[in-house]
């Protein structure tokens, strides 16, 4: 009887310990949700070849039945891969038409993941950083930011803290803190601006998921809490994106509504100055297929 | 030491010193009007118009209807003008007229700037 006792014992402690190291997988299906990027990441050696494509303003000034409602305009275009070097960390390269100031972008992206959830860990974490370069030709004498007076202008950063949790086997959930910085801006604007974001990942169907996000920056015109605005500045509005990613073994699809015109975060963080409420959303959608190297 | 915390560490350290190696924190000089523009004063009818009749409203670009943008009458144009795209695609960017099309002259440039920072008056 005490041999049982024994046995039973080691037996629950054994388990407890293996579930303590349980790791909680799969919170996003994808490594960007709409337009932030997700804690997730690609496997070691896999490659994932990405098309992203924004469409005109839906609705709006530029939009309606004169653009087909949008679909007859690119407002932003991203073509590129990541590639996962190993088990917690991956880059990227895309080429971006950008939709900010600076065009005709080459961003290069980094993701290294620094937790895991797990029953003693409530959160996965994950860090990016991300460098963009503007490869348009120098404007000169045009007084705006593609005059590019140093080479060093061409230049913008991102860096990213990705916080989330997976509620349960159907909602995910993710707190990003960003920040960006761009080399160059003009003279009403911030160089350095933060932000804080949520996004969500519900799962709807084995194969169909409901995603979300939002970024809310914390300073400079681009605010909704600056009460005072530089006069020259823009209206700026949060980035929101809605949308349905459908999964199907090997691809992701996802097609999206968002009011942001860029892709990459140092565009759609101090660059969007779209509002929903007045019709300027537009259709989007992904295109990412896995490869195996 | 794994590593892997080898690799990361390594890898963040390159990062970071190639990211604040080449950062600037620089901002354009706030833009003066041209004293030119003193003396020109452009309105659309007139001066602005026969610029955007012979370089923008033409067939496949900015013409009637076009899911581009109809430039043919000043009506037509007025969401461009107010939201500033036109300003940021005609005088930023410069990327408007396209590469291909008669570029504008630098007169015309300098017309189309003194119009837009005096509120592109019509008349």
């Amino acid at each position: 009887m005490r041999h049982l006792l024994t046995y039973c014992l080691l037996w629950c402690a054994l388990g407890a310990w293996a579930q303590s190291r349980e790791r909680v997988v799969r919170t996003f299906h994808d490594t960007r949700i709409i337009n932030t990027q997700s804690v997730e990441m690609l496997a070691p050696r896999r490659l994932d070849i990405r098309i992203v494509h924004r469409f005109g303003d839906m609705l709006g000034d530029a939009g309606g039945w004169p653009t087909f409602y949008g679909l007859e305009n690119a407002a932003d275009v991203l073509f590129g891969f990541d590639y996962g070097v190993s088990e917690n960390f991956m880059l990227g390269l895309y080429r971006t038409k950008g939709a900010g100031d600076r065009r005709q972008l080459l961003n290069l992206n980094f993701k290294a993941r620094l937790a895991q959830q797990r029953p003693t860990m409530p959160f996965t974490i994950a860090a990016t950083a991300l460098g963009s370069l503007s490869t348009m030709s120098q404007v000169e004498g045009s007084g705006a930011v593609s005059s590019f007076p140093q080479f060093s202008h061409r230049l913008a950063f991102s860096g990213q803290l990705l916080i989330a949790h997976k509620l349960s086997e159907y909602i995910g959930l993710q707190l990003t803190l960003s920040t960006v910085h761009r080399n160059l801006v003009p003279h009403y604007d911030d160089n350095t601006i933060f932000a804080s974001g949520l996004a969500t990942h519900i799962q709807l169907t084995k194969m169909l998921s409901f995603i979300m996000d939002v970024q809310l920056p914390l300073n400079g015109n681009q605010s909704p809490l600056q009460t005072v605005k530089h006069p020259d500045a823009p209206n700026y509005y949060l980035p929101i994106g809605v949308g349905i990613e459908v999964e199907t073994g090997g691809h992701v699809f996802q097609i999206n509504l968002t009011n942001s015109a860029g892709i990459v975060e140092t565009d759609f963080i101090p660059e969007t100055t779209q509002s929903w409420r007045q019709g300027e959303f537009r259709l989007g959608f992904t295109i990412s297929r896995l490869f195996n190297l | 030491m794994t590593l892997r915390a080898l690799e990361f560490f390594f890898t963040s350290g390159v990062i970071f010193t190639v990211l604040f190696s080449s950062c600037t924190k620089d901002k354009l000089p706030e833009p003066q009007v041209n004293s030119a523009c003193d003396t020109l004063m452009p309105v659309y009818i007139g001066t602005i118009k026969p610029i955007i009749d012979s370089k923008c409203a033409i067939p496949g670009c900015h013409s009637a209807g076009s899911s581009a943008g109809d430039f043919t009458t000043y009506e037509s144009m007025l969401p461009r003008l107010d939201n500033g795209r036109f300003k940021k695609r005609t005088l930023d960017q410069r990327d408007m007229p396209p590469q291909g099309s008669e570029p504008l002259t630098e007169e015309e440039l300098l017309l189309i700037e003194c119009w837009i920072n005096a509120g592109f008056p019509k008349q």
